[in-house]
């Protein structure tokens, strides 16, 4: 089972610059777990339901999908609401971790069923903090939903 | 009681009278009759009584058997005569027997006396029997006397009733003679009277009639034929009075039918010229849909003269494209389908066309259901119907344009938002990403990095960390402007708490005194006042940075502004400092997005909140406005317009 503790943070995140320094963040909060980054919402989905380039990977869910809004091909609030119809992912953690303070992403978010919005900080120190306490709530303090159905 | 009753009456009760005094006498001579043949018979006893004496004496004179036989034959004849006397009449009975019974005894002397004449064996002596002769024969003649007292009593006492008897006769004669002389003479004179008092007030009826009085009316008449000749003759007289009603009631009339036809000619005359020169078109055409009228009116708006048109059928009015619907309206307008503002085309004379809206009435005969004619005015609106036509387009071209306007104004709204959306989340990564990289490369230098370079780096992370700043702010006046205005009850009090606390945090090594007033409630957006209060706040306290104490006043003007009175009323809020203030004639400057009054490098700022200030105020039906003197403080002042119903 410990295994299981460890297992994945899913990251769909489109521009390099703030993969890296997400990355960063994550791995300065040294957490264990391993980081899967994706860059568009058609490639979380891939993920999540191991199909194309993913049809290889481990089963199992990741803790939590740290989830930008804009992105090419299929948008952070298209994957929401696809995780959220889908029987066998709906229960998945979702974080939207976007540089958009806009009142309508925040309420489209929530009503999709996001559990949890934030919002990137442009300080560097503030982002940081943000990024790891973030990895830190969801991959080790949070009790994750079983997994399947 | 009626006349001939009464005549009938006077009449017969003499009539009566008399047959009753015929009765009486009848009776009375009835009565007579018996008296006298009890007289007879009383005088006939007497004188037979007197015979027998003289017989009697005759005898004695005699002794002859002659006068003895006629002696007992007449005292015979005399009882016979005295027993049927007797028998005939009862009431003489009494002295009939007294009579008889001296007759009787008569004859018993006379046959004793007869009795001694007789020569019997002894001879009785002669002058014994003279004796006895005498005696008997003086008792004879006392009998014979006696009797015929007695008749004589009985002759008198009968002469006696015979009398009476006829002077009652006379006596009921004269009384019924009275009688009838004094009912027939009563009777008259009832008559008469009632004949005369009637007469009397049917001559003053008649004359009164008679002299034109026909109002006049004989009243109390009797239940008689003169009562009835008196009601005959108040029926003539009125009979008459309504016949001489009716007659000058005629004559009114008469005379009225002749103000009536005097009246209708005038009214006629009028309408005529009313229906001639008035200035809308009038026609007029029969049943058969046939013009008879054509008014002046109607000539010039169709250049054609009623001469041509009256007679014609009304189709000739219409273009040859709308006939046949206009001919339809003609005939439901004869069949009771009245035009109300009916438009119906006419073609004129020219050959062009004038829209003519129109009105029609219907004129019956005096049965009301005869159809004389039907009766149309139009009004030619064809200039109004190209003036609203031209309105028409117009409008619509204008319509046309503003909604054109709104799409651009909808798509530029649009590219707005996309702008926005693109600066909120696209501006911000590379500026997250230049403090990310810097703040990077500064640890990674851990401390290899000379005191320049730090600076260099240090003057980026605070660049981006403004920029930060004035992409929230750039944000924060878009959104101001195209969100949606949220009103509600707001505390102005509440609100100002909310937008004073994180100030009061951020300043909390500063001497700053809050002065802050009661404020109202107003009718707004509390997210939007809450970011005019920051705003405001956030300038005077940072503009009041050089003073120890600095003195913040929050209040409303308890009077109106000096600039007017402004209608309709207005809460004035203001926020006043003790900072460097401005000079008055840059003031127009300080609500422009990015004016700023001071450098960047004293007063950090972006130049945008005073612009979402008035902006915010705008949207709220308010102003913003500001007063200050250089070094010498600052008053910001903004007005909202009264809740309704507040005091």
């Amino acid at each position: 089972m410990m295994k299981a503790d460890l297992r994945t943070i899913l990251l769909a995140e489109d521009n390099p610059n703030d993969v890296e320094l997400t990355l960063e963040a994550l791995d300065q909060q040294s957490l264990a777990n391993k980081v899967v980054v994706v860059g568009d919402g058609v490639e979380a989905m891939a993920y999540l339901r191991r199909e194309g380039a993913f049809s290889d990977r481990e089963p199992g869910d990741p803790a939590v999908l740290l989830l930008d809004i804009k992105m090419p091909r299929m948008n952070g609030l298209e994957v929401l609401r696809e995780i959220r119809s889908d029987p066998a992912l709906r229960r998945l953690p979702v974080v939207i971790l976007t540089s958009s303070r806009e009142e309508k992403d925040v309420i489209t978010s929530y009503d999709l069923g996001a559990n949890a919005y934030v919002v990137k900080p442009v300080d560097f120190g503030s982002f940081m903090s943000a990024v790891k306490e973030l990895g830190f709530f969801w991959a080790v303090i949070n009790e994750r939903p079983p997994n399947g159905v | 009681m009626r006349l001939s009753t009464g005549l009938r009456l006077a009449a017969g009760v003499p009539l009566l009278m008399a047959l009753v005094l015929g009765v009486g006498l009848f009776i009375s001579y009835r009565s007579s009759a018996v008296l006298m043949d009890r007289q007879r018979v009383a005088i006939g006893i007497n004188n037979s009584i007197g015979d027998l004496r003289e017989t009697a004496v005759a005898y004695s004179a005699d002794q002859g058997a002659r006068s003895r036989r006629q002696f007992v034959i007449k005292a015979d004849e005399v009882a016979l005569l005295v027993a049927g006397a007797t028998s005939r009449h009862p009431s003489d009975a009494q002295r009939l027997k007294l009579i008889g019974g001296n007759v009787n005894a008569m004859k018993g002397l006379f046959l004793q006396i007869v009795a001694l004449d007789q020569p019997s064996g002894a001879q009785v002596e002669t002058a014994l029997r003279h004796e006895a002769e005498k005696r008997l024969t003086a008792q004879l003649f006392i009998r014979s006397r006696s009797a015929r007292t007695d008749a004589s009593d009985l002759t008198e006492q009968i002469s006696q009733d015979l009398v009476d008897s006829q002077q009652r006769i006379l006596m009921l004669t004269s009384v019924i003679v009275l009688l009838v002389a004094a009912s027939v003479s009563a009777g008259l004179i009832i008559l008469v009277r009632r004949v005369t008092g009637s007469l009397r007030s049917l001559r003053q009826g008649t004359e009164a009639i008679g002299a034109g009085n026909l109002d006049y009316r004989i009243s109390a008449l009797p239940h008689d034929e003169l009562g009835e000749l008196g009601n005959s003759l108040n029926d003539m007289a009125e009979r008459l009075e309504s016949l001489t009603v009716s007659k000058s009631s005629l004559e009114d009339e008469v005379q009225s039918r002749r103000l009536v036809e005097e009246e209708l000619r005038k009214t006629s005359a009028y309408l005529e010229n009313l229906i001639d020169y008035a200035n809308a078109p009038i026609i007029v055409w029969n049943p058969e849909s046939v013009v008879t009228r054509f008014n002046h009116a109607f000539e010039r708006l169709t250049g054609r003269v009623a001469d041509d048109i009256v007679g014609q059928s009304a189709n000739i009015l219409f273009p040859v494209e709308s006939s046949k619907e206009s001919l339809d309206l003609i005939r439901r307008a004869i069949e009771g389908d009245l035009w109300d503002s009916i438009e119906i085309p006419i073609k004129g004379a020219d050959g062009r066309t004038r829209v003519v809206l129109w009105n029609s009435a219907r004129i019956f005969a005096q049965d009301g259901a005869t159809l004389l004619a039907v009766i149309a005015q139009g009004q030619d609106i064809t200039d109004r119907k190209r003036a609203q036509e031209e309105v028409r387009s117009l409008n619509a071209e204008l319509e046309q344009r503003v909604l054109d306007r709104t799409a651009q104004l909808d798509s530029a709204n649009k590219e707005l938002e996309a702008f926005s959306y693109s600066v909120s989340h696209d501006l911000r990564a590379p500026l997250r990403h230049i403090s990310g990289f810097s703040s990077l490369l500064l640890e990674r230098a851990d401390g290899g990095m000379d005191e320049k370079s730090r600076h260099y780096v240090d003057t980026i992370a605070k660049s981006v960390k403004d920029m930060g700043v004035l992409i929230d702010d750039l944000l924060m006046f878009s959104r101001s402007g195209r969100t949606e205005l949220q009103a509600a009850d707001v505390g102005m009090d509440q609100v100002l708490i909310e937008a004073l606390e994180p100030l009061r945090q951020e300043t909390s090594d500063r001497n700053i005194e809050w002065i802050i007033g009661a404020l109202p409630h107003v009718v707004g957006d509390h997210a939007l006042l809450r970011q005019v209060w920051s705003n405001l706040l956030g300038n005077a306290a940072k503009f009041s940075r050089t003073r120890n104490p600095a003195r913040i006043e929050i209040g409303i003007l308890e009077c109106e502004s000096d600039l007017g009175t402004p209608t309709p009323p207005e809460d004035v809020f203001y926020v006043q400092d003790n900072g460097v203030g401005f000079e008055m004639q840059y003031a127009d400057k300080l609500f422009g997005v990015f004016q700023r009054l001071h450098s960047a490098s004293d007063y950090e700022g972006t130049g945008i909140g005073l612009a979402n200030v008035q902006r915010i105020i705008r949207r709220h039906g308010g102003r913003v406005w500001a007063e200050a003197k250089l070094d010498q403080g600052a008053t910001f002042f903004f007005a909202l317009p009264k809740r309704l119903g507040q005091s």
